[in-house]
């Protein structure tokens, strides 16, 4: 099946992600190396930047989470998959992607209801709602939803979790 | 207990993501007890909330940096200055190699594609059979979370509550012991096979190739010392260390272009993501282990057994080594060791030396069927079959295995150095 509409959807999700991603990963990096400069260079230690960090973190983790999802490239048992022909996986793979969905789909509504919980709630340091690092996990288990309904449609139920080549996407997961 | 652990096999098996599966599990285990299921997403999201575990993707991104500045071509010509000349010299490249590689990247599979992809050629062209060159690369692997720094490491100082400059510090000797045991496979199998050596010594050329990677080689030390002068936390000593290989691979060697930067941080965070959901994901499943008291019964199991300590760390290896054929090395760690940590504590042994006897165990498993990740990175970038692949690697497995053993029952190996370096 085609649904070129849910594939450009997709496709702009996963280059916001990328985008997102790289640039999150960098503020982090650049954050802690400041906080060490500040602290013992210029004797002037930046207090926030341990909070805006973990929240940062967050965010980073649960997009990395619906993108790891994009890209097939979550940590899975092989061992019984690889001996599968290609075909029986299909059975294999309805159970996976249907336990995965309703997972993802708990982790949605369940985070959302965290989050709405939190919303008065303020961080300690930068005084913000704790509801921006809660959300973090609704959003990326609903982007995560999206990828495995892409690929469950363009690529079939057999390849949603999975790439066809097992072997060859071991090397790839973790390189 | 048996839905939880029985809903967590089922839908492993069936191929979901591990992380997936553990809070799947554990989110019908609370269902079933009338438990709200708002409980699973708090404690996925608060397990992640932790400055410690920002160590993971800074350490990962030294190591990517530093790979992407072509520094494993650099460390296998500055080892095969140092061992080239002796027989079965280029096999030994990679074992040495891996040693100073281990240094700046944590991940065996960083290190055993790197020298999948320089060495296995080379060997090849020198009369090794490729399916050999691929055994020596995925052993020489092995060594990338034993010596520091370690991204295994990280996770399980953060299980286990010790200190991770401590854990890194042990690492350093077993790291050289299995080292050792994998160069002595080598100079057997040379002798036996007439392995060539790989041209001469000469000191001119060790200070060359030493020259080009000593700012390469400088980063554990600059890792360690930072550790030891107590003044910066784990989590930023792993941005040092990152900013440093970004400075190194763009203003000394000028092998690192600005535009892969974006690159380079997306695959990281994205590997981050992935091996960390699943220890946001323990969190609810080792809260129900906690509340059916799965520790306390392993005490109580392994203790109606024996309460001698070699005899418990002997049942632990073998049963670790087993769950490594089976498992995959984060999650055997994560489910493992908040299960293991009160039954070492009653017994007295050091977490410190069973970090090292677990990662041990661990990357060993790494090297066997069923799911040896390690022997699919060099099988699908070697291109050998996996039958001759076994072959060639069992020697080394028994190696490794020996050298399992000394880890294992003299302590002092793992625990002198620490002591030495006062930490």
């Amino acid at each position: 099946m085609r649904a070129p509409a849910l594939q450009r959807i997709d496709d702009a999700v996963t280059r916001a992600e990328d985008v997102f991603l790289w640039i999150s990963h960098g503020v982090i990096a650049t954050l802690i190396v400041a906080a060490v400069v500040f602290r013992y260079f210029l004797g002037s230690p930046l207090v926030w930047t341990e909070e805006f960090i973990v929240i940062a973190f967050s965010w980073m983790l649960f997009i990395g989470l619906a993108s790891g999802f994009r890209e097939r490239m979550h940590l899975r048992i092989d061992a019984l998959l690889i001996l599968l022909p290609i075909r029986a996986r299909f059975a294999l793979g309805l159970i996976a992607t249907t336990a995965t969905a309703i997972t993802l789909l708990g982790l949605v509504w369940f985070g959302m209801d965290q989050a709405i919980t939190l919303l008065e709630t303020q961080t300690p340091m930068m005084r913000i709602s704790a509801t921006w690092a809660v959300a973090s996990l609704p959003v990326g288990a609903a982007l995560s939803c999206l990828h495995i309904a892409r690929h469950a449609v363009v690529d079939g139920i057999g390849e949603t979790l999975w790439p066809p080549d097992l072997v060859a996407a071991s090397v790839d997961v973790e390189e | 207990m048996t839905l939880l652990l029985t809903t967590f096999a089922v839908l492993l098996l069936v191929g979901t993501p591990i992380a997936i599966a553990m809070i799947a599990a554990s989110g019908l285990v609370i269902w079933n007890e009338g438990i709200p299921l708002t409980v699973v997403a708090q404690r996925v999201f608060a397990g992640l909330q932790s400055f410690p575990l920002l160590a993971v993707p800074l350490f990962t991104l030294a190591g990517s940096l530093m790979n992407e500045s072509g520094i494993s071509e650099r460390l296998f010509a500055f080892t095969k200055a140092i061992v080239g000349h002796i027989r079965g010299g280029l096999a030994q490249t990679a074992v040495v190699g891996n040693v100073f590689l281990a240094g700046i990247s944590g991940s065996s599979v960083a290190d055993t594609a790197a020298t999948t992809r320089v060495l296995v050629p080379q060997l090849e062209r020198n009369g090794y059979s490729r399916e050999f060159g691929a055994a020596c690369a995925a052993a020489a692997g092995t060594l990338g979370p034993i010596i520091p720094p370690s991204i295994l490491m990280v996770l399980y100082a953060w299980q286990s509550n010790v200190s991770l400059g401590a854990l890194f510090v042990a690492g350093i000797v077993p790291g050289l012991v299995m080292a050792v045991a994998m160069s002595l496979v080598i100079v057997i199998l040379a002798r036996a096979r007439g392995y060539p050596t790989s041209g001469s010594f000469a000191w001119a050329a060790l200070w060359t190739a030493f020259r080009n990677a000593l700012w390469a080689l400088l980063m554990p030390v600059i890792i360690i010392v930072g550790f030891r002068l107590g003044a910066v936390t784990a989590t930023e000593i792993a941005g040092v260390a990152a900013f440093y290989a970004a400075f190194v691979g763009i203003f000394i060697y000028r092998t690192l272009k600005w535009s892969r930067l974006p690159a380079i941080l997306r695959t990281t965070a994205r590997e981050t993501a992935v091996i960390l959901m699943i220890a946001g994901a323990a969190a609810p499943f080792s809260w129900i282990l906690g509340i059916e008291q799965a520790p306390q019964l392993v005490v109580t199991a392994i203790q109606s057994v024996t309460s001698e300590p070699w005899v418990v760390l002997l049942i632990l290896n073998v049963a670790l080594l087993v769950a490594g054929m089976f498992m995959e090395t984060i999650a055997i760690m994560i489910i493992l060791v908040p299960i293991l940590v009160p039954l070492l504590t009653s017994l007295h042994i050091d977490l410190v030396h069973f970090g090292i006897i677990l990662l041990v165990n661990l990357v060993i498993g790494q090297l066997t069927p069923p799911v040896g990740v390690l022997l699919f990175v060099v099988m699908t970038i070697a291109k050998v079959s996996l039958g001759r692949l076994v072959r060639e690697m069992l020697p080394f497995i028994a190696g490794l295995v020996v050298a399992l053993a000394l880890i294992t029952y003299i302590p002092a190996m793992s625990l002198m150095l620490p002591k030495l370096l006062k930490f």
